[in-house]
């Protein structure tokens, strides 16, 4: 039976519409991205550098710099939650909730939230709420799933969204984006009043000001944290550096590697809750830092992905995320970058219990168990072509870390008789020139129709070029023959 | 969660290397086609990139006179904004008043939200009184030439409100504040984050459908900076 990933990515390759609209979608973020960085007088490889080394001195320092900004923080009034799971990070917003008697709650851009599962957990709990991202909004709206970490709807068409629209708000059928969004402006607008309370991430914090960023692209988590008396943020244990100066740089790395934007559409620096004289603004200041698995993936040799700011441009330049979409990689984890953690944070809760129990000590990549079935597949939706490495802004080595994760994944399941057919022809076909001729000449014939049974299902998800007509080394010959 | 808060950070501290932690210097966003133009030209063209209108005007005076004979001619008669000695204009709201526009600094503290059906939604009345005013009054503690960004600074008498709910937002700016790029702001000592810094970069836009621009969903739809020469 195929994994729940190899049915998603079936569905989706099926999927001519969605994968028309990847595609054009894709492409015009990666164009807009390029243009942010050719535009620059600094070349893209010191700035890669800069933001790199930045995110790899915190990595270094997290417990100093989580402590220090701790301590800016709840000398300015706020509330420092340490939650070392979903769960924890739940039951606290459950219950500041139900003791502030908010029922309704606004909820900002947070693929944390996701990641926990926080909406279903809270209304579960008889909480309402609302998400004030358009793309989110709309997610919510479809009983789909987001797509990508910074356009969670990036897979929906206008038209689609005007049906949607339609049949769910009364909206008279328009494709007219700026009237759909208008449509959410005055949903949002109405739920401002009646919401107490407004839980968002952050993208970074500063430690040395104890400044919290809240970045959004249009400005729906500023907003809500205007009108809303209680602010709940949420903050991975990774998401920190040791300046403002460094968070600001980040910030921009960022939006120019996401969208193109030099700076973001929309950026907020909270120091705390503000003071009573203030007239908006929230009251109230909580810091949720959540662990969920990161600090024993910090001991891992996998270590760097936690270096990750969000941006999403590995997944406009992956050409497997390309065609089948985040979608189909799950529910929180998508893209090349999900790719790694997905597999890898579903295996973290044993190491962090084990953790516990003993001494704990940096954790080999061989030990880490692919635990959860449902994102052990991951890491194959790649071609290991090293294009997310060359956009990361802040280098991570997403290829290297994909083909490690295989190599575990192929000694936990053992090599089948397939993989030993296949690894043996492709010793044959490339140990001899004459052997490589062959096989040159019989994929030219193969692939352009059904393969043989073997590769005819490791080839219904793939669009494999036809080989050249003639070899590199024969074209080579021709064009150097005197 | 005093428990969790140890195990998480000895869990980091076993992780983490113990070398002393160093600097990291950050090079600048400098655009190329930037050349030797002034940095107000570089500002002003970081705006237009953004879809940012402008104006530069001598002095306060005429920043003052300026804005509310633009008033006057769209025909505005109530406008959201700062108490008038946050604002880098003295003057102008007293002006404004007396030309017959009102001018209201929303005040959160006033209007608390309905808990239980039975409360009175004086909150929903101000935001509801207030959602329909076209323009809003700023000012901004700083503008970046290399991406026309500005920090407005929250606090007291100013509320970020005035800058989120209109449909246009005017921001006024000394040309004195105007700094090459953000880090010069945040190196120079003056530089103030307060409680609550928000930086506004154009119009609020949304991407979500299909990558086509959709603006001012949780924002302005137009922003539009006045630069104070002379302060």
């Amino acid at each position: 039976m195929p994994s729940p990933f190899k049915t998603r990515a079936a569905q989706a390759l099926d999927d001519s519409d969605l994968r028309t609209s990847l595609t054009r979608a894709s492409s015009r973020l990666q164009r807009w991205r390029n243009q942010a960085f050719d535009d620059l007088e600094t070349p893209w490889a010191d700035l890669q550098a800069a933001a790199a080394a930045s995110r790899q001195a915190a990595l270094d320092h997290l417990p100093e710099l989580l402590q220090t900004l701790e301590t800016r923080l709840l000398q300015r009034g706020a509330e420092v939650v340490w939650a070392e799971d979903g769960a924890a990070a739940f039951r606290y917003i459950a219950a500041l909730a139900t003791a502030r008697g908010a029922e309704r709650v606004l909820r900002g851009r947070s693929p944390l939230a996701e990641e926990i599962g926080l909406d279903a957990a809270l209304a579960a709990a008889g909480v309402n709420v609302i998400n004030t991202h358009f793309g989110d909004y709309i997610i919510r709206l479809a009983e789909d799933r987001s797509t990508h970490p910074h356009f969670p709807a990036l897979h929906q068409r206008a038209a689609d969204v005007a049906d949607l629209f339609e049949s769910k708000l009364d909206m008279p059928r328009t494709l007219d984006p700026q009237a759909m969004g208008g449509m959410a402006r005055f949903r949002l607008r109405r739920e401002l009043p009646r919401s107490e309370m407004m839980i968002c991430q952050a993208a970074l914090a500063a430690a040395d000001s104890g400044t919290l960023a809240l970045v959004s692209d249009s400005g729906e988590d500023r907003l809500a944290a205007s009108v809303a008396q209680i602010q709940v943020i949420l903050l991975g244990i990774e998401q920190v550096a040791a300046t403002l100066e460094e968070v600001l740089f980040l910030t921009q790395m960022g939006s120019r590697s996401a969208s193109g934007h030099g700076f973001p559409g929309a950026v907020t620096l909270l120091n705390g809750p503000v003071q009573p004289d203030n007239p908006d603004g929230p009251g109230e200041l909580h810091l949720v830092i959540v662990d969920n698995g990161r600090s024993a993936l910090l001991a891992t040799p996998f270590r760097d992905v936690l270096a990750c700011i969000g941006c999403g441009a590995c997944h406009n330049v992956c050409p497997v995320n390309r065609e089948i979409g985040g979608g189909a990689y799950g529910d929180h984890y998508r893209g090349p970058v999900g790719a790694v953690l997905g597999p890898l944070v579903g295996a973290m809760p044993s190491i962090s219990r084990r953790g516990a129990q003993t001494a704990p000590s940096p954790v080999a990549a061989a030990d880490i168990p692919l635990l959860d079935p449902a994102y052990a597949d991951l890491p194959l939706a790649s071609t290991l072509c090293g294009a997310c490495a060359d956009v990361c802004p802040v280098g991570i080595d997403l290829p290297e870390m994909l083909r490690s994760l295989r190599e575990q994944r192929l000694a936990a399941k053992g090599e089948g008789p397939v993989d030993k057919a296949l690894r043996a022809a492709f010793r044959w076909a490339t140990q001899d020139p004459a052997n490589y001729r062959r096989t040159h000449g019989w994929l030219r014939r193969e692939l352009t129709g059904s393969v043989a049974p073997p590769l005819r299902a490791w080839q219904a998800g793939r669009d494999l070029p036809k080989p050249a007509a003639k070899l590199f080394r024969d074209r080579w010959a021709e064009r150097t023959k005197p | 969660m005093n428990d969790a808060r140890e195990a998480m950070l000895n869990r980091l501290r076993d992780a983490a290397p113990s070398q002393a932690r160093q600097t990291v210097p950050l090079p600048p966003f400098a655009r190329a086609a930037d050349g030797d133009a002034t940095l107000i030209d570089r500002f002003a063209a970081a705006l237009e990139r953004i879809g940012v209108t402008w104006e530069v005007t001598d002095t306060a005076v005429s920043a003052r006179l300026y804005l509310v004979t633009s008033l006057q001619a769209n025909a505005i008669t109530r406008v959201l904004t700062w108490d008038a000695a946050q604002l880098p204009a003295p003057g102008l709201l007293d002006t404004m008043n007396v030309l017959g526009i009102e001018t209201i600094s929303p005040d959160l503290r006033a209007a608390p939200p309905r808990m239980r059906p039975q409360d009175p939604d004086s909150r929903g009345d101000l935001l509801r009184s207030v959602a329909t005013i076209e323009v809003g009054i700023v000012a901004a503690e700083a503008g970046f030439a290399d991406t026309g960004a500005l920090a407005v600074r929250g606090g007291k008498q100013r509320p970020l409100l005035a800058a989120y709910i209109p449909r246009r937002v005017v921001v006024l700016l000394p040309a004195s504040n105007i700094f090459p790029a953000l880090s010069h702001w945040l190196a120079n000592e003056a530089a103030d984050t307060g409680e609550v810094v928000t930086f506004l970069t154009g119009p609020s836009q949304s991407l979500d459908l299909e990558l086509i621009s959709a603006a001012g969903i949780h924002g302005p739809r137009q922003v539009h900076v006045v630069i104070i020469g002379g302060i």
